[in-house]
């Protein structure tokens, strides 16, 4: 119904003059409003209106399986007038009068949906038209609802995404106007068509989801973004075309070696090139805009809303300290700029592309330039604190975290830390919905997991580096921000919160364990009503990057949290047959991908709580950390009694330490009933950071509890490899079993599928290239499975071995061992061999000419392959008859039972 | 072994404690009494979740024996904790005061929970209902708790001040472990390396060795180890490898120089659990080996000061011959096995429960302070430290040396008659 009054007032009808002047002069106009007012009329319920509309689309339709008939518009009912005289029987002048009125400005408004809506037009006259429709109609353009929805698809779709997703949310939280306000930090060359690109499309969304009013409510107002500017997608063309470079998109048929070899020249030849007129003005005034402050220059790629996160961090991101005069920073810009634009041809993401079908896709990458959020410090400018968050959290340390509890990784500095995994050091790891928790909860837990360096930019040299902690505050001169927040004084062997007025840099203990941010503000609760508003807007888990300068808190970046590569929910395979089991879960089960295995390692809980002196437990610890440096790495799992790493009462937990299973894939405790109860297990939390930085998985097991699989049969009774690997351990193997999953299963291997969303995994024997692989085989694998280095190694050592003359060179027998053979193989991993050697001096001197010209030729191959240099690319050791027959050092791989060398065929 | 002594540890401790009242012929009543707790104290903790929700946590405090002062011992907050565990603390606590020769008995407690699982507050109200159960069965004249297994100064704090609301006043010596300035003691951090220290210059001096004249390898380069190095530095002697775990590698290293280790230098490239950079070690001239090495040095004495279990049957015999004393700064770093060729060798060691009852001795001296509400600057408490170290230690070797035994069992035949005394005297058997 009409949301005006409906005063009846006689004598005013100048309504009819107006529609009679529009008759005569805009006669298509008039066709439209007569149809809307018709429409209105139906819709108020009036009788006649609706008689008179079905006969106009009875006229226009006759039959639904005939094109209806043109109908002559100019003898319609709706060009008679009719509607109108309807309107005057039955409505009011002052609402006629109103909706007339309103109708007209949505004529007038309609240029913008023109513009807006034809895929002609280009980004500047799109960007035209929002500023004129935003100058004219003061943004009250009384268009209604539908339209403005519409034109807001549109204008997402030309700025931002096509992607169905994304509109969906977008289009309920942005206004027109707030494309307007970005229009100033775009960079566009006339004739655009392209967009923003997935970063700047995250970052916007989250802005307009946190700038809606009932979220202000929410207390998060206060949450700031960085000043952004853009350079739109398809500025890359015209750089190219500018500088003739056509050419170059050809890059990604060619062979990946030599798109590597030519990529440094890329880089080069990009760098060397003009810009556009207009790329340079927008980046001058962009400097202008920033002034001396450091930038990221971070590539927004097309892909990356798309398919998700995978391919974030294929493309680079660099940082500038852009401090000097303009024309020094503008180079460092421009050299950024193009250094972004030629990383699309990088042999990386083009691999990545080729692999997942997407060469084709045409590759226009947008640019944003961001200010570094941070403040000086010294001669480095950080934030005080910076890192990412996510809604689910997939590494658990209490069975009182769920996983919609989240997860924050915090580091000081620059975030670039919390967003990658380092090896030899730890974020601050906080649950939002737990803001109690701590994953450390001793004194030396929590020193020996903070973080211990940053990411800074340093303002005096330019660069980006990482720095130790304490070369930061030696020089900050009491001045890091927010210190009382970030570190804790360790006193007499206690950590204390201090404020910052007592905080001395210069003789305190400081410790970044970020307790006073933790527990001592509400910021944890805050993030975690920012994730839930977020994931709210969005309909999805969010992942967030944020930084604080010491003054506010930015957010960096906002997106779905991907379930792809190592977080994918693995589809749990069904119906597999029971005896193709081998375990099965159904309780804080988290999303992560393990490789395929090919031995356990399984200490049987019955057996190990039977054992008769505290002697023999110590024992099984060392017997698996023996086993820990002889199986494969990341291709075997431990499955054990209670609590792994257990110091307390030995019973309750094999006495291990990180070191003897850090090359475990995937941790199991397994918690059976003792009389009535189950014991706690520990959820890894001996060496819980540990296993979240080397990606080690996590997996409780009750296997007492009901619609769970625990096949004793397959863990309890197959061939056990203990005393043959570990002579001296033969004792123990009652209480250790070992085994080799594809010596018994024909072949197959063990896949563990973990599922947070179904609460589920399941551990299965499969083919290793079976077809319930195809199946469930998901992004991750391709991005996991090391991008065939060792396939082409191991074809490249057998086309060598084949090549070698046996007889002239005394050769008995070549083997390969190591990470060739075990298909582990990294860009930098050697090829290991061993040569059983029988000849005299001469011989073998030749035979070491010969590999050593072999070497060098694979170097070159690994090298443009990969990047990589490994010298000398062929390891080889000679063993002599004797050796062989003695069967000591490498010469025992030679027919081991287990990771033994692998005979590769001779030419005879 | 025929059964599983070795599991229960109160079984084992019992078993220890009869080996040694055999060879003393202690009485019937006397071992009946010394066999178990006096003591035992199980009570339920209810605590309000962050949640909203209440758990009910199991709290434990074994009062082992108080015949010759106050009990005292660590209260552990662990999630297997049991009963028999806490009763064999609760001894090995007594023993330990014994031997040190302080005023004290043995006491062990704690909760069954896993602070890993528990927020702050959470803690903290397990820590204030812990003492509101026994809070008239603790306290600086009956029983004195401490830290231990995932308890800090802070749950002392909590502890302390809970304690002190129900008794209207302030009792600092209720509980030790407390921070400086908020009643803990100084020379707390050094306390353990230097007692160390203390006993093996006793051991010298009887030797008619000259520190001086001595190298030592040391296992271990934390806390420990470091004071002790210290100490022995200034008493002159040289230390020409110390073994360290390398955090990266995860495994250990020794650094070994033949012409002696400089402590400040490697100080200053150590982190602070003790990791030794190794590159920058190799560029100041140290050789860097297997951590085991540390072992086999040609050394006057070896100081192992890291983990149990490091000195084995399987490694015992690559012992130099060289060396005459061992000081055992960690706990149980000597198997039975290897007790057994040391002995037989001839071997002095200084056993872990007086070699390192410094600091117990230091938080006795931190509940003199707080009964008295006067602290020591930290000179005078290392200086009675010392005092109170060397008289203990000569009270064990003097035995041994009397009755030609193996120092461990001097030891403990010491403290287990010194407890049976009191018992004794005070006429309860």
């Amino acid at each position: 119904m009409s949301d005006e009054e409906d005063p009846h007032q006689e004598n005013i009808r100048p309504w009819q003059d107006q529609i009679a002047e529009m008759r005569e002069t805009r006669r298509k106009q008039f066709l439209r409003v007569s149809r809307k007012m018709l429409n209105h009329l139906c819709a108020i319920g009036l009788n006649s209106a609706q008689k008179l509309l079905a006969e106009f689309d009875a006229a226009a339709s006759p039959d639904a399986k005939m094109p209806g008939t043109r109908m002559n518009l100019e003898e319609s009912p709706l060009m008679s007038g009719e509607p109108f005289e309807l309107a005057a029987e039955y409505l009011g002048d002052e609402e006629i009068n109103l909706r007339l009125h309103k109708w007209i400005k949505e004529e007038k408004a309609s240029f913008f949906g023109t513009v807006v809506g034809d895929p002609r037009s280009t980004m500047p006259e799109i960007a035209d038209a929002i500023r004129r429709y935003n100058d004219l109609l003061l943004g009250r353009s009384g268009l209604n609802q539908s339209t403005i929805k519409s034109m807001r698809v549109s204008l997402i779709q030309r700025f931002l995404t096509e992607q169905l997703d994304y509109i969906t949310v977008a289009k309920e939280v942005v206004r027109i106007t707030d494309f307007h306000d970005i229009l100033g930090q775009i960079i566009m060359p006339t004739g655009s068509h392209g967009k923003l690109g997935g970063k700047a499309a995250g970052l916007l969304l989250g802005r307009w989801i946190l700038d809606q009013p009932e979220v202000s409510k929410l207390g998060l107002d206060d949450i700031k973004f960085p000043r952004t500017w853009s350079i739109i997608s398809d500025a890359i063309m015209d750089f190219i075309r500018l500088n003739n470079l056509e050419d170059v998109m050809n890059q990604k048929f060619k062979d990946i070696s030599q798109v590597r070899r030519e990529y440094p020249n890329m880089v080069q030849l990009f760098k060397s090139s003009s810009f556009p007129p207009e790329v340079l003005t927008g980046l001058s005034r962009a400097l202008d805009y920033f002034g001396e402050v450091p930038l990221v220059i971070r590539s927004s790629s097309l892909l990356e809303d798309r398919f998700g996160t995978a391919f974030s961090g294929k493309y680079k991101s660099l940082f500038l300290a852009n401090q000097g005069t303009k024309g020094e920073r503008m180079d460092a810009l421009l050299d950024a700029v193009a250094e972004v634009w030629a990383s699309v041809l990088g042999p990386d993401p083009i691999e990545y592309r080729r692999e997942r079908g997407l060469q084709e896709f045409v590759e226009e990458m947008g640019i944003l330039i961001q200010e570094v959020v941070g403040t000086r410090v010294g001669r480095y400018w950080l934030p005080a604190f910076a890192g990412v968050a996510f809604s689910y959290n997939e590494f658990r340390w209490s069975p009182r975290i769920q996983r919609e509890d989240g997860l924050i990784r915090l580091v000081p500095g620059l975030g670039t830390r919390a967003v990658d995994r380092t090896a030899d050091d730890y974020p601050v790891l906080a649950v939002p919905a737990q803001p109690g928790l701590r994953a450390n909860q001793t004194l030396d837990e929590v020193l020996r997991y903070c973080p211990s360096q940053a990411d800074v930019i340093n303002l005096e040299t330019n660069r980006f580096e990482s720095v130790p902690l304490q070369t930061i505050l030696d020089q900050c001169d009491g001045n890091y921000p927010l210190i009382d927040r970030v570190f804790s004084v360790l006193r007499n062997g206690i950590l204390q919160q201090s404020n910052r007025m007592m905080i001395d840099t210069e003789n305190d203990d400081l410790v970044p364990d970020m307790e006073g941010l933790l527990g001592g503000t509400d910021f944890v609760n805050k993030m975690n009503i920012l994730l839930n508003t977020l994931a709210r807007y969005m309909g999805a888990p969010v992942d967030i990057e944020f930084a604080h300068n010491g003054k506010d808190f930015y957010l960096l970046q906002c997106r779905p949290q991907a379930m792809t590569g190592d977080a994918a929910p693995a589809p749990i395979p069904v119906d597999v047959a029971e005896d193709h089991i081998v375990f099965s879960a159904n309780r804080f089960v988290s999303n992560g991908w393990v490789p395929p295995i090919s031995h356990i390692v399984y200490v049987v809980p019955e057996v190990y709580n039977q054992l008769p002196t505290k002697e023999a437990m110590i024992e099984v610890g060392k017997a698996v950390g023996k086993l820990n440096s002889l199986l494969p790495k990341r291709k075997f799992i431990l499955i054990g009694p209670g609590r792994w790493g257990s110091k307390g009462d030995i019973k309750l937990g094999v006495r291990v330490g990180y070191a003897e299973i850090n090359n475990t894939a995937m941790l199991v405790e397994v918690a059976r009933k003792v009389g009535n109860y189950v014991p706690d297990l520990s959820f890894g939390t001996h060496f819980f950071q540990d296993l979240v930085e080397a990606q080690i998985r996590y997996l409780p097991l009750y296997p007492d509890e009901p619609e769970v699989s625990f096949n004793e049969k397959f863990l309890g009774k197959t061939e056990n490899l203990l005393a043959s690997m570990l002579p001296k351990y033969a004792h123990l193997a009652d209480c250790i079993r070992v085994i080799d999953v594809p010596a018994v299963s024909d072949g197959e291997m063990l896949r563990v599928y973990m599922n947070a969303d179904q609460d589920a995994a399941v551990a299965v024997l499969q083919p290793e290239d079976g077809s319930r692989e195809q199946e469930v085989a998901s992004t991750a694998d391709a991005l996991h499975e090391p991008r065939n280095f060792w396939r082409w190694r191991m074809r490249a050592a057998e086309r060598m071995v084949r090549s070698l003359d046996a007889e002239r060179f005394a050769v008995q027998g070549v083997y390969i061992y190591g990470s060739v053979k075990n298909g582990t193989s990294l860009a930098d991993s050697d090829i290991k061999l061993l040569v059983h050697f029988s000849g005299d001096e001469r011989q073998r001197e030749h035979l070491g000419c010969w590999f050593e010209g072999w070497s060098l030729a694979l170097t070159e191959m690994n090298c443009s392959r990969t990047g990589v240099r490994v010298e000398p690319m062929l390891n080889v050791t000679f063993l002599s008859d004797a050796d062989v027959a003695a069967g000591k050092g490498l010469a025992a791989k030679i027919g081991a039972v287990t990771n033994a060398a692998q005979a590769l065929d001779l030419k005879y | 072994m025929a059964h599983d002594a070795s599991f229960n540890p109160f079984e084992m401790a019992r078993e220890q404690f009869d080996k040694i009242a055999d060879l003393i012929g202690l009485d019937q009543g006397t071992r009946e009494l010394l066999r178990s707790p006096l003591r035992e104290f199980h009570f339920s903790i209810p605590v309000r979740m962050d949640d909203g929700k209440v758990k009910v946590f199991q709290g434990f405090r074994v009062q082992h024996n108080d015949a010759r002062g106050p009990c005292k011992g660590g209260i552990r907050f662990h999630p297997q904790e049991t009963i028999d565990t806490v009763r064999a603390l609760s001894m090995w606590m007594t023993w330990k005061c014994a031997v040190a020769d302080i005023p004290l008995g043995g006491g062990k407690g704690g909760v069954i929970c896993d602070p890993h699982n528990l927020s702050a507050r959470e803690q903290e109200a397990i820590c204030r209902g812990w003492v509101r159960q026994l809070s008239r069965n603790v306290g600086p004249v009956s029983d004195v708790p401490a830290p231990d297994v995932m308890t800090s100064p802070q749950h002392m704090l909590w502890m302390l001040d809970e304690y002190e609301h129900i008794n209207g006043g302030h009792y600092p010596g209720m509980i030790t472990g407390k921070p400086v300035g908020m009643g803990g003691s100084l020379g707390r951090t050094e306390a353990t390396g230097y007692g160390v220290i203390y006993c093996l210059r006793e051991a010298l001096a009887e030797k008619g060795i000259k520190a001086a004249d001595t190298t030592a390898s040391v296992q271990g380069f934390g806390n420990v180890a470091q004071y002790a190095i210290e100490l022995y530095h200034e008493l002159g002697g040289k230390t020409v490898c110390v073994s360290s775990w390398d955090q990266g590698d995860q495994t250990t290293y020794a650094f070994y120089r033949e012409s002696g280790i400089d402590l400040t230098e490697l100080q200053g490239i150590t982190d602070r659990f003790g990791g030794i950079d190794k590159a920058k070690a190799k560029d100041l001239g140290y050789e860097v080996l297997p951590g085991g090495d540390w072992l086999d040095r040609e050394v006057d004495i070896l100081l192992p000061s890291a983990i149990e279990n490091q000195i084995t049957g399987e490694n015992v015999g690559r012992i130099s011959a060289k060396v005459k004393i061992i000081a055992e700064g960690a706990n149980g770093p000597t198997t039975p096995e290897a007790d057994a060729v040391l002995e037989k060798n001839g071997v002095f060691v200084i056993p872990d429960f007086l070699a390192n009852a410094g600091g117990v001795t230091c938080s006795y001296f931190e509940q003199v302070q707080c009964n008295m509400n006067y602290f020591w600057p930290k000179e005078e408490v290392l200086d009675k430290l010392d005092k109170q170290m060397t008289m203990a230690y000569h009270s064990i070797s003097e035995l041994a040396a009397k009755q030609k035994i193996y120092m461990r069992d001097a030891a403990y035949v010491v403290a287990i008659n010194r407890v049976a005394a009191a018992c004794g005297d005070r006429g309860w058997v």
